[in-house]
């Protein structure tokens, strides 16, 4: 802290030469800015000194030049008009602004129908009228995010992505602020939720907790998963899938722009996450695999968590065409949790037979499912080559791993009598008397994190 | 090991190894211009715009700096950051502003980046945090706005809330 002191020639701050003294300005954040302007004439007028105000409106806004040049203002100004906009918003702006920037252009060539269906941003007094409605404040990344674009109309595809499965189809639409709110919910189990997403084929949503309540943080995003043993519709089990607005939107768009979703017919298949290393080779052909957790399919009580895999054969363009071959079989290796196995073995894949010559990929998708929260798969395939056909190999599958999201049981089972609901059979609940109250009472399976498992899901 | 002697404002002559000496811009440019590095190290360098005290500060500042890579250019899309001045930096500008000041101005006029750098972001971190209030008084500076000119600043920065 620099004292009081009074030097026999007086060198300050305002004496020193106009270079040194922006050059000390400009390492100021802009509200340090501002309070220099009030301090004299000298430092009021440097303080204003435009080019240091580019940087700010870069940082805070991601103003470019080229919009600045458009709008043909100078940088402070823009700084000033954009901060009378949504300078509330300033904490969370650019990285809620980059996330819509960067999955827009991620999506313009490859899903323009989900672009087109964005809605142009919320005003703020739309904003406060759902408030007033709902009797809750919305959270300000929320509310930031909705400023920019208020949901997508509720069309196929859905901004959040979507999921294939022979008999079961879901696409998640980001929901405009107004029919979200018509979906806020005020009853047990579910208080003080407003939701995100809704899927018009399976009725599924995303929620947010607006409110910490029932045993959720506030802020919490998650999937429902209504505790079917319980007899009690309060019993809401959930899979936590973000802590904040901002964590689950801005994770969800780098999963999709660093391709880590694939795109299939215009369609975001979101959800199915591929751990790069989740990849083997056996000579020409490489298997990969990405995993997925569907929530709409799994629950805590019963434990049965469903997970999606698809599989990608493929066999490298240089190898030799003789190289051809025809999968006969497959053999699967299950172990869950707890380290049960179960061995699976049958003809073809899906029920086919496919063909893998040089260049050539082939993809499918099966599912399977655990009763314990996690577990692992792996095998082979056994192929023979097309024109050998008595010469056979086996193609390994590699190793990967399926792990729920972190869930949290409901208060309502918590505190439930034991008469209240059935017993549950299953062994990855530790219900032994040592356990500690409070460790009872916040019942939250954190699923361990493998480093190379290969489905970070959601 | 051949060396140079500068010849402060006032007078006095603290004697720098050349190597460390031409760390200043401007003194690299005088000693090179006049090729006074080849000459028998008689030659001064001088800096009526330094004072001795300060210059004795400025060389034990190049000396221990003297391997450090020429600071990068100044890219307009990095963030500029004020807590990444080195340990040895942060004792050697624990000193009252009045000294701190002269180093800028040193700084400045021996054109040597990286010592500026490290005093402006002092100065920078003195600057934060404090009210509109609290920096006159800190930093002594006189309030020579009229009534008028002083309305005017507050409206004009009323968007921002403060004050």
């Amino acid at each position: 802290m620099a004292a009081m002191e009074t030097e026999a020639a007086p060198l300050t701050l305002e004496s020193l030469p106009t270079d040194p003294l922006l050059l000390i300005l400009s390492f100021l954040d802009y509200r340090d800015l501002i309070n220099c302007c009030y301090v004299s004439r000298r430092l009021s007028q440097l303080s204003s000194h435009d080019p240091l105000w580019r940087r700010h409106c870069k940082k805070y806004w991601l103003i470019s030049e080229e919009e600045k040049t458009q709008k043909n203002q100078c940088w402070k100004s823009l700084f000033i008009d954009t901060y009378s906009d949504v300078g509330r918003y300033i904490d969370h702006y650019a990285a809620i602004k980059k996330a819509w920037d960067d999955l827009k252009k991620y999506l313009e060539p490859r899903c323009p129908r989900m672009v087109l269906s964005l809605k142009e941003g919320a005003r703020e007094e739309d904003l406060d009228a759902v408030e007033a409605q709902i009797g809750c404040k919305l959270p300000d990344d929320y509310r930031c995010s909705y400023r920019i674009h208020n949901g997508q109309k509720l069309v196929v595809p859905g901004l959040l992505g979507s999921m294939a499965l022979s008999n079961h189809y879901r696409s998640e639409d980001l929901l405009d602020v107004d029919t979200a709110a018509g979906g806020f919910q005020q009853r047990q189990g579910l208080k003080y939720c407003l939701p995100l997403t809704f899927c018009i084929h399976t009725g599924l949503s995303q929620y947010i907790a607006v409110e910490a309540a029932e045993g959720r943080n506030k802020n919490e995003v998650f999937y429902q998963c209504p505790d079917q043993m319980a007899r009690n519709p309060a019993a809401i089990d959930m899979f936590i899938i973000g802590a904040t607005f901002t964590d689950w939107f801005t994770s969800y768009v780098n999963n999709v722009v660093s391709g880590g979703f694939p795109i299939i017919r215009d369609q975001i298949f979101s959800r199915y996450v591929h751990d790069p290393e989740c990849v083997a080779t056996t000579g020409d052909i490489t298997v990969s695999v990405s995993t997925s957790f569907l929530p709409e399919l799994s629950s805590v009580h019963p434990p049965h968590y469903f997970f999606t895999y698809r599989i990608r054969i493929e066999m490298s363009k240089d190898a030799l065409p003789e190289k051809a071959c025809q999968l006969d079989s497959r053999y699967w290796r299950i172990t869950n949790a707890k380290g049960d196995v179960e061995e699976v073995q049958g003809p073809g894949v899906v029920g086919e037979f496919p063909i893998i010559s040089p260049g050539r990929v082939y993809e499918y998708t099966s599912c399977t499912t655990f009763s314990t929260t996690s577990g692992y798969m792996e095998g082979y395939y056994t192929f023979h080559f097309l024109y050998f056909k008595d010469k056979i190999f086996n193609v390994a599958i590699p190793r990967f791993h399926m792990a729920c999201p972190t869930f949290r049981v409901s208060i309502a089972r918590l505190e439930m009598g034991p008469d209240e609901y059935e017993e549950n059979d299953s062994g990855d609940m530790d219900e032994s008397d040592e356990e500690d109250e409070e460790e009872r009472r916040r019942r939250v399976f954190d699923v361990p994190i493998r480093r190379r498992r290969c489905s970070r899901l959601f | 090991m051949p060396s140079v002697k500068a010849q402060s404002s006032d007078g006095e002559i603290p004697e720098a190894d050349v190597e460390v000496a031409k760390q200043p811009v401007t003194i690299k440019t005088m000693v090179e211009d006049l090729r006074m590095d080849d000459a028998g190290g008689n030659d001064l360098v001088p800096l009526p715009n330094v004072n001795a005290a300060i210059l004795k500060q400025v060389i034990p500042r190049c000396t221990h700096h003297k391997d450090d890579p020429p600071p990068p250019e100044d890219d307009e899309n990095k963030e500029k950051r004020t807590d990444c001045v080195s340990v040895w930096d942060q004792e050697l500008l624990k000193v009252g502003q009045g000294t701190l000041f002269e180093l800028i101005l040193a700084a400045n006029y021996l054109d040597m980046k990286g010592l500026l750098d490290v005093t402006c972001k002092t100065v920078a971190n003195r600057i934060k945090g404090k009210t509109p209030e609290e920096l006159p008084k800190t930093f002594n500076i006189k309030n020579d706005f009229t009534e008028e000119e002083e309305a005017r600043v507050r409206k004009e920065n009323q968007w921002c809330g403060e004050k």
